[in-house]
């Protein structure tokens, strides 16, 4: 059970574990890229790039010899609705690690020929999206599905936005979001409450306490009709096929009978899309859907990848078999699998400290409540046929699509286009600038 | 204690069935790993562990792409393809399915030294992975129609992680010609013209040489009861026929005299450099501290090379450095990520000079120092959970080690000095034995 508590302002979350000698540490400070201003998109990546980079006392190479030297890994991630810090650090060097990472944030340098550096360093990644048609996809599958709404915007940034931030904007958005009231901090594995309580009573003490309300998103519109885009890309053997629509607020009270309906639609191997894409036809290694959760509705996405010549025919089962589990729901066998796998896997979710640290804090953070910890079985197991194929009924639209395929659009272009209920096609080269 | 448990499962049991306890270990402060071998020649590892209600259950194959013959390469991958397939008790699909109905991970894997197969449970489930496994190791229906859509859907793995990624095709190009006449010199996945003629005859007989018990390591860790596990795996694969344990040809070392040198041109956003030095195999008292002289000049943020080349030059995106776990010599794999406008030669030049470095005058204590408190975090990260530690019983027993020899890797790491790196730099980073791809954008 992880214990909740609060210290120095800070809502705190423990999961003790002394069966290996490592401890994880987890500091999500709420915000994300949706605290980013319009104009300055990747605005809350570069803070997090330059957390790494040192602070008044040491510059960045000291801090990543520091935490070599102690045994440590540190990541900064950035997600739409928070900034997380996750370390993990041999047990016998937990203070000095704890006090390395408190100081990062405490009192970070911000200097200018850093954030020069970073900004070089992302703009280097973002062309480096071209080598990749999975990453390429999934960016332009947001921004199909969800246009101007902040879930549509990239984490990162583009060249433009990121040119933009200056250390002015990074110093004030920190001072912003550097505050107890919405950071929530967690440590898994072989540390005390007694011991973390010290460590944060020695190294967060300071943290300023006043109130900033971090923004959040408002309701995404649907787009109507089903629009193709095509991220030209010639060479290609296969083709990297997404197709999105909003999916379903982690809040809805619909929620599990959406998620034992993508279960049993595309989230096992026995599932129907892959048992007809890969299983019956072997058209594709991947074929799976996925639902993200977020405060609002995020997207939902199902994901293939055929030869060029397969492309075609695979989209068109794609788009049927999406029609036919929306419009005639699931068989009754389809949702005691997916019920029964999703109560049995529950326990990879719980079976190390840090993933039932993970748990807690991402269902905090997204306000699920307790259904979605304890519950969850029981919530799982009330699901029936009816529930699940009524939630997919009401949430998903299968004429409103964002579609994406990367690949040789000379060969794509009319046999993609011309499939049911596309409204729109585009092509845009793999290589555009982003 | 052992011995005794293992005479209580041979009551009234037959000769091929016939338990016999091999030995035991310590597995970390807490838990022991002990090793079994039944009379038909199948060895099991336990490693009983209750700190969760799961458990992992591993069958390890000693057969991976190293063991195919020319013209057949992609066979054991794609054996390890077929094996979701039937059989005679267990129909098309119901593999899988019966797994996902209990809440279980499956899947498998397939390199140069081994394949694997792997159930992760919960606890209470672990006979469902027994019977499915046993029954599957000698009972696989095979035939023409599940043949080809496997190949299809091998084909199209292929395209996904070589013939369309940069990295996939220089690292590919870069095993083939660091090795041209070496079995790890063909990609595990096969070429694409190998697996467009596999039959159904090849994959019977790869079937009836490897998949045999003397062949296999059951590796099992988390919180099952060893006794009652030990009498089903008696019950469910005690019958099977001792046949000898296949060997493989005799394999002719890597030698190299002098640099190779191969310029891949295709679609890329930057130059890449993929370098492949010679290489000790895993046995090798060496490849510990070549790991850790990698760690020293590529592992993680605080590397001699990613503050060169990423942060200081800033003429790449990132540099990495891989020594593979093989069971004979093979190569220690380098790559450097170039920005736009960044040149190869100008990354090669600076991984000389960093060599050099370490030759003529070794490697600070404190950078030496960070290199090993990397890899032990790694190490011990890597037992996190049941299916972390039964991969590592199973690797380290098909390989032919110690099922707990992580312990002891984790101390000799601990061990390694100065003067060790300055000997394996010298012996391993030989340029003249080193192949260098690089790839062009076009």
């Amino acid at each position: 059970m992880t214990r909740r508590f609060r210290a120095q302002g800070l809502r705190v979350f423990l999961e003790e574990n002394h069966e290996l000698p490592l401890v994880d540490l987890v500091i999500r400070i709420e915000g994300g890229s949706l605290s980013d201003p319009e104009r300055l998109a990747g605005l809350t990546r570069v803070m997090g790039r330059l957390y790494r980079r040192g602070t008044r006392r040491m510059n960045g190479a000291a801090v990543d010899a520091q935490v070599a030297a102690l045994g440590g890994r540190l990541a900064v991630t950035i997600g739409r609705e928070a900034l997380t810090l996750h370390g993990s650090v041999l047990a016998r060097n937990v203070e000095p690690f704890v006090a390395l990472v408190a100081e990062l944030l405490r009192a970070p340098a911000f200097r200018g020929r850093d954030l020069a550096r970073a900004k070089r360093r992302i703009k280097a990644n973002l062309a480096a999206l071209a080598d990749d048609d999975h990453g390429l996809a999934s960016r332009h599958l947001r921004g199909l599905v969800f246009g101007e709404h902040p879930y549509g915007r990239p984490l990162g940034g583009t060249h433009d936005s990121i040119g933009r931030i200056t250390r002015a904007d990074l110093i004030a958005h920190h001072e912003r979001s550097w505050r107890a009231a919405h950071i929530r901090l967690g440590a898994a594995g072989a540390i005390d409450e007694a011991s973390l309580r010290t460590l944060l009573a020695r190294h967060f003490a300071d943290v300023p306490r006043g109130r900033y309300v971090a923004p959040r998103a408002g309701a995404p519109k649907r787009t109507r009709g089903r629009r193709l885009l095509i991220v030209h890309k010639p060479d290609r053997t296969q083709t990297q096929l997404g197709v999105g629509t909003l999916g379903i607020k982690a809040t809805d009270s619909l929620y599990f009978p959406f998620y034992v309906a993508d279960t049993a639609f595309g989230g096992m191997f026995s599932a129907r899309l892959m048992q007809a894409i890969r299983a019956e036809r072997g058209w594709s290694y991947s074929a799976y859907s996925v639902v993200g959760a977020a405060r609002q509705r995020e997207l939902w996405r199902m994901w293939t990848h055929p030869s060029v010549e397969r492309a075609r025919d695979c989209l068109a089962l794609q788009l049927e078999l999406l029609e036919e589990w929306v419009e005639g729901g699931l068989r009754a066998e389809e949702v005691r699998r997916a019920k029964r796998y999703l109560i049995g896997s529950r326990c990879f979710d719980e079976d190390t400290a840090y993933r039932r640290l993970d748990l807690a804090m991402s269902v905090a953070a997204l306000g699920q409540g307790k259904a979605h910890l304890g519950g969850y079985r029981k919530a799982i197991a009330e699901v029936d046929r009816a529930a699940a194929s009524e939630a997919v009924r009401r949430r998903l639209r299968p004429w409103d699509l964002g579609i994406v395929a990367v690949g040789d659009a000379t060969r794509l272009a009319d046999a993609l286009g011309s499939l049911p209920g596309i409204v729109q096609t585009r092509v845009v080269p793999f290589d555009a600038r982003l | 204690m052992s011995d005794a448990l293992a005479k209580r499962i041979n009551r009234g049991t037959g000769r091929r069935a016939t338990l016999r306890f091999v030995g035991d270990e310590p597995f970390g402060p807490r838990l022991r790993a002990r090793s079994w071998r039944f009379g038909n020649g199948l060895r099991v590892v336990t490693l009983p562990d209750p700190s969760a209600p799961v458990v992992s259950y591993q069958t390890w194959l000693g057969v991976g792409s190293r063991h195919e013959r020319k013209g057949k390469t992609g066979l054991a991958h794609f054996f390890e393809h077929l094996m979701f397939g039937g059989t005679a008790r267990v129909p098309h699909g119901e593999f899988d399915r019966r797994l996902e109905e209990v809440g279980a991970e499956s899947n498998a894997a397939t390199w140069t030294d081994w394949t694997c197969f792997y159930e992760n449970l919960p606890a209470h489930e672990l006979p469902l992975a027994i019977e499915l496994e046993a029954d599957r190791l000698t009972n696989l229906v095979l035939d023409e129609p599940r043949v080809e859509s496997e190949r299809e859907v091998v084909m199209s793995e292929r395209r996904d992680r070589i013939d369309d990624d940069v990295d996939g095709r220089a690292g590919e190009a870069l095993w083939a010609t660091a090795l041209p006449r070496h079995p790890y010199g063909h990609p595990t996945l096969g070429w694409m013209r190998d697996i467009r003629r596999l039959s159904v005859a090849d994959c019977e007989a790869f079937y009836r040489t490897w998949y045999v018990p003397s062949n296999v390591v059951l590796a099992i860790a988390g919180d099952f009861d060893e006794a009652r596990v030990l009498r089903r795996i008696r019950d469910a694969y005690g019958k099977l026929r001792r046949s000898p344990r296949p060997t493989a040809p005799p394999t002719k070392g890597p030698g190299q005299r002098r640099e190779r040198r191969k310029v891949l041109r295709m679609p890329a956003s930057s130059q890449r450099l993929h370098i492949g030095y010679r290489a000790p195999a895993f046995g090798d008292p060496d490849w510990i501290a070549l790991t850790v002289l990698s760690q020293h000049l590529v592992g993680g943020e605080a590397s001699l090379l990613h503050e060169d080349l990423v942060m200081d030059r800033e003429l790449a995106r990132s540099v990495w450095g891989y020594l593979p776990p093989f069971a004979l010599p093979s190569l220690y794999e380098l790559g450097v990520d170039l920005r736009p406008g960044g040149d190869a030669q100008v990354a090669l030049a600076a991984l000389d000079r960093a060599i050099a470095e370490v030759v003529d005058h070794g490697v600070p204590p404190d950078a030496l120092q960070r290199a090993k408190a990397r890899l032990e975090l790694g190490l011990i990260s890597s037992m996190e959970t049941a299916s972390g530690k039964a991969d590592l019983l199973g690797f380290y027993a098909t390989l032919g080690l110690r099922p707990a020899g992580i312990f002891e890797r984790i101390d000799a790491t601990a061990a390694v000095g100065d003067e060790d790196l300055r000997r394996v730099a010298t012996r391993w980073l030989d340029p003249r034995q080193r192949t260098v791809v690089t790839v062009v954008p076009r």
